[in-house]
């Protein structure tokens, strides 16, 4: 490695020239970022979704428009990354025992769902005049919804976990394991025989079934003791698990698989622990930036020659296919017997083309099945169906309430939804000190439901042992503040004396809620009260006040100070997490 | 050739074993990565990984900027400043004469100065919270290190001017004017604007927040400066703190954590196998670090009246050649300004002394034993007569261990009670106020005999520790069987621990003030809630409306 440093050494060094893009550090992906930044930053302005802006910035930096940018080996990966990361993220989110009930019914949804519209993809292909060949590799690419666009969506909302979010994943992650396979088959060139073709989809099986089986033994044997031996350091807790991620990006990544598959999978795994939410608040913000790089390449992998082409018969087949999916995606959901609000929301998350169907086309171009003009075809539809279909899931619960009156009619499911169990008018207690021991014994008559938030594996487990509710991380992550339900609590007691946190604390309890903090500092305490923290306990100056008490009686007579002290001694021998034993003050 | 892809997940897989070591030892992960990254030069050949490691050198720089707070900055030249300036310049000194010595030219042996001069640890602290410091030699090692990230920092826009012409260096130094300008007005006025502008929508704004890193990037690599003068006005522009952009700030930890664990591998892959000069670098490297450098701040600390104690434990927190080294050579590299031997010298010396210091710091107050016995540290003693004031008839009283706000008040305590006392401290900034309020005192560390001898420890009757720390909680505990003994600890477990030894009452803060918060509780969750009456007691505490 260092001759190939030496190399670039020799390159670099040339003190008097402006470095040209070549040459400067990751340039396209500088300019990618910057531009992306601006469009997201107008697209938050308008109140557009990202994506849109996202796609957009790709398509004008490419070489469809100005032609500026040209990826480099950084961008290509940290795109792929994105997909990956986002499915890691959808993975840590899913408990196994919340889908279990859907498993059944999505898998008769998703096998009938991809015929049905294949074959609309194919009729229609057929109708507007493309030959048997191209309709047939039309009607494979077409048949996909985009995973990225509905599940970033679904994960900005907040709905990745609700029932619609859980069917509409569920049918991804199939169709994901269909585009494997039809990838797989194309890229090995036209087939010789049927033997071939079901070798090949054999592997492909296989590979993915041991993927699995691998992440479901990690799951129950190694996992748990590892994370609960890493848990306690934030840092090396975060590093570990993405090592764990990029051992299954690895693993599909070499044998050919998907690697947004493996990375579900590696998420999964890691799901069914306590350490889920933290996990996924320190993933996101990595997720978000990679995401972005990945759409904006979307639209940077577009070439207008090829697009041009086919551009009114993509027009005519967007609106077909849009209509299509969603009528199909109505029928099957509900003939699972699915409640209408979940049959809508579910179906019209999924009209659009994915950009598979895009990779679908690349490999068949690749592989002499068809020419480029139907991949422009393809990308037209992709490209409209998508930034349609983003519009279509921001907005679905309002589209939904206005179809409601007829749509409740046609549908009318069995399946109630679960109810919601969030909790509210509880308490909330960050950290977990003596302090905030004796305020859960306190509030313990007063309150049903106790929730405390802390960092230390075994104080929560023993915390959930005792009856109460445990959140493991760190609460300066809005993950977890929202995991503990911290809006909607009427008591917030926080332990820790870090400012800021403290800070976040009463801006985002509810108003009316009592909240209580800690301060290291006088100065801390009157930055707290001016923020509107109802009491600031100043544990320090508390504790030299009683320790003064304590003293005095000890000066005046100190078998005093022995009777005193007593019930803080037993107290202090006791090992329980909860001791029963109060100080003699209080009594 | 590997992509991109691969090279990535096999560094991470590479790293975790590293990483689970590096948990089971309590070593910091900048040296277990490093190491990782020496196991995975061994498959990796491709120079991409560059991009993507310079990549975290512009994070590591600017987050460290992003977290130095302002109040870090003033005009006063007090101990720590001098401490760190004397220390760079001496150590500097010797590493350039050592280089000298050896035989590497005056403009390769000013490198091996500076470079183990350079023992921040920018990994240390967090992005987000405020560190409190309690000890006196945690404070001041925090201090020293601060400093010298700072003089790092300008170093580095020197070394990025690629040559130690004047003039250059005057232009390189303009460049880095005109983008902190920049990143002060970002700073004051844009950053607030684009919140806004962007409806706070967090995804936005850590977008941009990136973007405005790049964009500084970008701009340093354009005017021809080194990136690091980049990041370091990208810092500038979002060292900011309002609450609002908590998100944001917590957000980039992931990304800077994953960036600067790459930075850290490449770093390490960069080392081929090392030869006899880098061998032979690498111990001078070390042991200018881990010995030269500690007793080199002992001298000054103990030149400034410090307890030898107190010079030694700062003094063993700066034993390592830091990770700012290493952006240094790395830099340097680039620029064609040192030999690959001395970078490699300094890699491998990194990762040693990051290890070492680990162990250092651990056992830290054993080393101290040690070196006291030797007669290494100095002499205890000078100081004890010449800056305490104890009266002649000290018997049957109170010894209270520290200055604190605890201390405070039984000082108080006692005085109102006309009860005989003596307070031991150790910090020199204290010995005025101690002049002023306390009967009597001894300027000294209550592990010395001779202070505990001038505090009369064998006819007190009781030893109040108010001091958390718990070196000095076990060494007091052992005078349990001679008088009563009160400490001070964190948590319920030490409590018992130090109960069980004998100690006569052990007070757990937390534990006090729960005692005391809990009357005071039922006022707020009781319906009526009187939180006037809990004002009056806050505001009466505080010294202040409230």
């Amino acid at each position: 490695m260092m001759e190939a440093l030496i190399g670039l050494i020799e390159t670099y060094h040339i003190p008097v020239e402006l470095p040209s893009m070549e040459l400067m550090m990751a340039g396209d992906f500088i300019i990618i970022i910057i531009y992306a930044a601006l469009m997201g930053l107008l697209a938050a302005r308008l109140k557009q979704p990202t994506i849109i802006a996202y796609i957009i910035t790709g398509l004008i930096l490419g070489p469809a428009v100005i032609g500026f940018v040209e990826p480099g080996e950084l961008t290509h990966t940290m795109a792929e990354l994105g997909l990956a990361f986002l499915l890691f993220l959808i993975g840590i989110e899913m408990r196994v025992d919340e889908v279990k009930h859907i498993l059944k019914p999505l898998l008769k949804i998703s096998v009938l769902l991809m015929i049905l519209i294949s074959s609309i993809g194919f009729l229609t292909s057929i109708g507007l005049g493309f030959s048997t060949s191209e309709a047939i590799i039309i009607g494979l690419a077409v048949m996909y919804s985009s995973t990225a666009v509905t599940i970033k969506m679904l994960n900005d909302k907040g709905t990745a976990t609700s029932l619609h979010g859980k069917i509409d994943i569920g049918i991804l992650l199939f169709e994901d394991i269909v585009v494997v396979i039809i990838l797989t088959v194309l890229a090995a060139g036209q087939p010789e025989s049927v033997m071939d073709v079901a070798s090949t989809l054999g592997m492909v099986f296989g590979l993915v079934s041991m993927i699995a089986i691998f992440a479901a033994i990690g799951s129950l044997y190694f996992l748990p003791p590892l994370f609960r031996f890493i848990a306690n350091n934030q840092k090396i807790f975060f590093l570990v698990s993405i090592a764990w991620f990029f051992l299954f990006v690895l693993v599909s990544h070499e044998l050919g698989m998907s690697i947004e598959m493996g990375a579900f999978l590696a998420g999964l795994a890691i799901a069914q622990m306590p350490y889920s939410e933290e996990l996924e608040a320190r993933v996101s913000p990595l997720t978000d930036l990679f995401i972005l790089v990945f759409f904006v390449s979307v639209g940077l992998e577009l070439d207008t020659r090829a697009l041009l082409t086919y551009w009114r018969e993509a027009l005519i087949a967007s609106v077909v296919l849009m209509v299509a999916k969603f009528l199909i995606y109505v029928i099957l959901i509900s003939w699972q017997k699915f409640d209408p609000e979940t049959v809508f929301r579910g179906s019209i998350n999924m009209v659009q083309v994915s950009e598979f169907g895009l990779i679908v086309g690349s490999v068949a171009v690749a592989g002499g099945f068809v020419d480029s003009a139907i991949l422009g075809f393809l990308t037209i539809i992709a490209l409209i169906t998508m930034s349609i279909s983003v519009y279509f899931i921001q907005y679905n619960r309002d589209l939904y309430e206005f179809v409601k009156p007829w749509f409740d009619r046609l549908t009318g499911g069995a399946i109630e939804k679960p109810p919601t169990e969030d909790l509210c008018n509880h308490a909330v207690i960050v950290g977990f000190d003596e302090i905030a021991r004796r305020v859960v014994l306190l509030l313990e008559d007063k309150y049903d439901d106790i929730v405390v938030i802390d960092r230390n594996i075994e104080e929560d487990e023993a915390i959930e042992r005792s009856g109460f509710e445990a959140v493991f991380g760190d609460a300066k992550y809005h993950k977890i503040r929202k995991a503990a339900g911290l809006e909607r609590a009427d008591f917030v007691f926080s332990s820790s004396d870090q400012r800021e946190i403290n800070e976040m604390l009463v801006e985002e309890a509810r108003d009316g809620a009592t909240v209580l903090a800690e301060a290291r500092t006088e100065k801390d305490a009157v930055h707290l009260y001016k923020r509107g923290v109802d009491y600031v306990v100043l544990a320090p100056q508390l504790a030299a006040d009683q320790l003064k008490r304590y003293l005095t009686a000890y000066i005046k007579e100190p078998v005093n100070f022995e009777k005193i002290v007593e019930a803080d001694l037993e107290l202090l021998r006791s090992d329980a997490l909860f001791p029963t034993v109060r100080p003699h003050w209080s009594s | 050739m590997a992509d991109l892809l691969s090279i990535i997940s096999l560094m991470f897989l590479i790293a975790a074993p590293f990483l689970l070591l590096a948990k089971i030892f309590s070593v910091s992960t900048a040296p277990a990565l490093i190491v990782a990254g020496l196991v995975v030069g061994y498959f990796v050949e491709e120079a991409i990984m560059l991009d993507i490691a310079r990549l975290g050198i512009a994070l590591l720089v600017f987050t460290s900027t992003v977290r130095l707070q302002t109040k870090d900055f003033h005009t006063e030249v007090t101990d720590p400043e001098l401490a760190a300036v004397g220390q760079l310049l001496a150590v500097v000194f010797i590493g350039f004469s050592a280089g000298l010595i050896i035989g590497y030219p005056p403009g390769q042996a000013i490198f091996i100065g500076l470079t183990a001069s350079m023992s921040s640890s920018l990994m240390g602290s967090t992005l987000f919270y405020t560190r409190y410091m309690d000890y006196v030699h945690d404070w001041l090692s925090e201090t020293i290190h601060s400093i010298q990230d700072f003089i790092a920092l300008f170093l580095l826009m020197v070394v990025a001017a690629g040559t130690f012409q004047i003039s250059t260096v005057a232009e390189h130094l303009g460049y880095g004017v005109i983008l902190l300008v920049f990143a002060t007005i970002i700073n004051r006025y844009l950053y607030d604007l684009i919140g806004k502008f962007a409806r706070h929508s967090s995804e936005i704004m850590l977008i941009m927040t990136v973007a405005i890193l790049l964009f500084f990037l970008g701009s340093a690599q354009l005017m021809g400066t080194s990136i690091v003068v980049g990041a370091f006005a990208a810092g500038v522009a979002i060292n900011y703190r309002p609450v609002k952009y908590s998100e944001v700030i917590n957000s980039l930890e992931s990304i800077n954590d994953f960036f600067v664990a790459i930075f850290f591998i490449t770093i390490g892959a960069l080392v081929t196998m090392p030869s006899r000069e880098v061998v032979s670098l690498t111990i001078l490297l070390v042991v200018i670090a881990v010995v030269v450098k500690p007793m080199v701040m002992i001298w000054i600390l103990n030149s400034k009246d410090y307890e030898r104690r107190t010079a030694t434990l700062t003094g063993l927190n700066l034993d390592q050649v830091g990770e700012f080294a290493l952006i240094f050579v790395i830099e340097a590299l680039i620029l064609g300004l040192i030999i690959p031997e001395i970078f490699e010298a300094v890699i491998l010396a990194a990762a040693i002394t990051l290890i070492t210091t680990s162990f250092t710091r651990y056992y830290n107050e054993q080393i101290f034993r040690i070196l006291a016995f030797l007669g290494l540290v100095g002499d205890h003693g000078k100081k004890l007569k010449k800056y305490s004031f104890v009266p002649a008839e000290l018997k049957n009283h109170i010894v209270i261990v520290g200055y604190g706000d605890f201390a405070r008040r039984l000082v108080e305590l006692c005085n109102e009670y006309d009860v005989k006392y003596v307070v031991i401290e150790s910090s020199p900034w204290k010995i005025d106020e101690l002049k002023e309020k306390s009967k009597a005192f001894v300027f000294g560390d209550v592990f010395e005999p001779d202070t505990r001898e001038l505090a009369n420890f064998s006819e007190a009757d009781l030893v109040v520790s108010t001091v958390d720390f718990w070196a000095i909680s076990d060494e007091l505990v052992r005078y349990s069987d001679q008088l009563k003994v009160i400490l001070r600890t964190k948590d319920r477990r030490r409590a018992h621990e130090l109960l069980d030894r004998g100690a006569y009452y052990v007070a757990v803060s937390d534990l006090l003030a729960a005692d005391h918060l809990e009357e005071l509780f039922h006022s707020l969750v009781d319906d009526e809630k009187d939180l006037e009456a809990l004002w009056e007691r806050s505001a009466e505490m505080l010294g202040k409306e409230v």
